[in-house]
């Protein structure tokens, strides 16, 4: 009963889309050319450090990416996590798909009693990583966390739907996917960026992995094609003034939407 | 080939963005010389059997599930049984063939749509991963041009609209809910039941509902919203809102800024990291306009917004953008449509 338990993080490297965008040649460029930790897992590594804390969890991150991805990962390691594995050698162009495969056979191997990671990406929000692991590991999994709790050795987590919330517990192993709205994710201090320095990072190639023939093989079958600037919005009228001006040119605008069952 | 409409079925009525989804499908099937099937999974999915009909689903395919709501949630009930039902189905119709009932049977390219609900982005993934099939999610147009789906999405937090293609026998795709008006295209039907799966829940059970008074609303289905930004900053301005919104006919959404106040519940977040909806009428309250919440609701047919700064981001997007205090201007829009309205 002494073997500790792992929660292991699933994290994606992205780029820095909170910074300023622009196009060269179809393809796109952020002001901040420096990748970031999908705001989402980040959120899934805070929520998995506090109740590491909390239970004694050991935490363990792992992300497919190329090897320079290893620097966002020591962020998460100086965030407080315990260990990391980079798993490399996956197409540049790999989906959700092949992404949640990689994934399963790793967490097939590794054995850990929950996978918390992001609900989605903060660069595609696409948003299938998660409910594909869990079917390949024929775990129960929630998504859409808002908030998570460790209790009668379950993992209750209050998950928002399209109305109301719903605290679901599972029993382990379970998979959840986090909302980024359960949590402030912390910022690494000095102390712990100059301890991740010490901490384990594992580089495994993918082909390592069991399965490890087939992985490396794996077709990718949905392809982005092309990139373009969003289509822009018409500019509108922008309408200043007295009080009398502003509330005529809006009850116009409202008369303007015939589901609003306003007359002007 | 053949556009299944998937269409999760646990409420007395249709949901709106189901019926989009009917309205895409048929809308495929017909530029492509498909059929148009409805997949209707869930404890209420034989009454909706001639809704599907209306429009435009020729073959329906029904999975009554049975289901004990208020001891699972909608979540667990539906969650792993929907993933079950899809997969049961997609298998039966294809065995069928063998059967020689060719008029229901399929083998041919099929095209699973599905809304974008929450209850769809739980189980979209692991319904791709059940079937081995290609999954684009939350596209905001599609076609089939023979060989692949090509569909097209926001992405970059609606910075960018990309273009994806999708290759395989089966394919898997969300659609926005609100883009598609549905329409009505009556066609004969037949019926085919199935059974349902013995649906294995894995010991996950529902603890407790938490429906705070009021959070019945399902803002993707609403076809007027007022987001309620950090403007709106106390009781007195939640109440010009609440007023303003019965009068006309509208839901109340949040930005990140009240997902933090406290003072409306966390279910109205619209964003990035929340519901993702395209109303008629988006009436932005004192909304700045961040990357964030704008990812949520840049593709609202009409954006109205109110601010008191004439450099806020909102008023890029805006179609009607009004320069001043929401304090002022509410409670004279709400007297002069009282007054009109009485």
């Amino acid at each position: 009963m002494s073997q500790e338990r792992t929660i292991l993080v699933c994290a994606k490297e992205t780029p820095d889309t909170y910074s300023d965008l622009s196009f060269s040649n179809g393809s796109v460029q952020f002001s901040n050319p420096r990748p970031v930790l999908n705001a989402y897992d980040a959120s899934a590594l805070e929520e998995a450090l506090v109740l590491s804390e909390a239970h004694g969890f050991r935490v363990h991150v792992v992300m497919v990416g190329p090897e320079r991805a290893s620097e966002t990962l020591r962020k998460a390691l100086a965030m407080g996590a315990h260990e990391a594995t980079l798993l490399t050698g996956a197409p540049e162009a790999a989906d959700s798909a092949v992404i949640a495969k990689i994934l399963a056979s790793f967490v097939q191997q590794f054995g850990p009693d929950a996978v918390i990671m992001g609900r989605q990406s903060q660069d595609t929000d696409v948003g299938l990583a998660g409910g594909m692991l869990a079917d390949h590991l024929h775990w129960p999994w929630t998504t859409n966390a808002i908030g998570i709790r460790f209790e009668q050795e379950a993992f209750w987590v209050k998950r928002q739907g399209d109305s109301a919330q719903e605290w679901i517990a599972s029993p382990m192993p379970c998979l959840i996917t986090c909302s980024n709205n359960l949590n402030d994710p912390r910022i690494p201090t000095l102390k712990g960026i100059m301890a991740s320095k010490k901490k384990p990072m594992h580089l495994v190639g993918i082909d390592q992995l069991p399965g490890g023939d087939e992985l490396s093989k794996l077709e990718v079958t949905t392809t982005i094609e092309s990139l373009k600037p969003m289509p822009e919005r018409a500019a509108g009228e922008l309408v200043e003034g007295d009080l009398e001006t502003l509330v005529d040119a809006l009850i116009k605008g409202l008369a303007s939407i015939p589901e609003t069952g306003v007359s002007s | 080939m053949r556009v299944c409409a998937v269409i999760p079925c646990f409420q007395e009525e249709l949901r709106s963005s189901a019926l989009e989804v009917l309205t895409k499908s048929a809308d495929i099937a017909a530029s492509s010389g498909g059929r148009v099937e409805a997949w209707l999974v869930g404890p209420t999915a034989e009454r909706h059997s001639s809704t599907a009909a209306q429009y435009g689903a020729s073959i329906l395919r029904i999975m009554e599930l049975e289901v004990d709501s208020k001891q699972e949630g909608v979540r667990v009930s539906l969650g792993r049984r929907i993933v079950d039902a899809v997969d049961g189905i997609m298998t039966q119709s294809s065995l069928e063939e063998g059967e020689g009932d060719s008029s229901v049977a399929f083998s041919g390219p099929t095209l699973l749509l599905f809304d974008n609900t929450e209850l769809t982005k739980d189980v979209l993934g692991a319904c791709g991963a059940r079937l081995d099939a290609p999954v684009i999610a939350d596209v905001v147009d599609l076609s089939w041009d023979g060989q692949q789906c090509i569909a097209q999405r926001p992405t970059y937090a609606s910075k960018v609209m990309s273009t994806v293609h999708a290759k395989g026998p089966v394919i898997l795709c969300s659609i926005r809910a609100g883009l598609f008006e549905p329409i009505e295209k009556p066609v004969e039907a037949t019926t085919h039941p199935y059974d349902p799966p013995n649906t294995d829940l894995l010991g996950q059970v529902l603890k407790e509902l938490v429906a705070p008074e009021g959070d019945t609303v399902d803002l993707t289905e609403a076809p007027v919203i007022l987001g309620v930004g950090r403007g709106i900053a106390d009781e007195t301005g939640k109440d010009l809102v609440a007023k303003l919104a019965s009068l006309i006919g509208g839901e109340i959404a949040i930005s990140r800024a009240h997902f933090e106040s406290g003072m409306y519940s966390h279910t109205l977040l619209v964003g990035q990291s929340g519901k993702v909806v395209a109303p008629r009428l988006y009436l932005a309250l004192g909304i700045s306009g961040s990357i964030q919440h704008v990812a949520g609701m840049s593709e609202s047919h009409t954006i109205i917004a109110i601010n008191k700064d004439p450099e806020a981001p909102i008023f890029d997007l805006a179609d009607l953008g009004i320069v001043g205090d929401l304090y002022q201007i509410l409670p004279a829009l709400i007297e002069t449509l009282e007054s009109t309205q009485a």
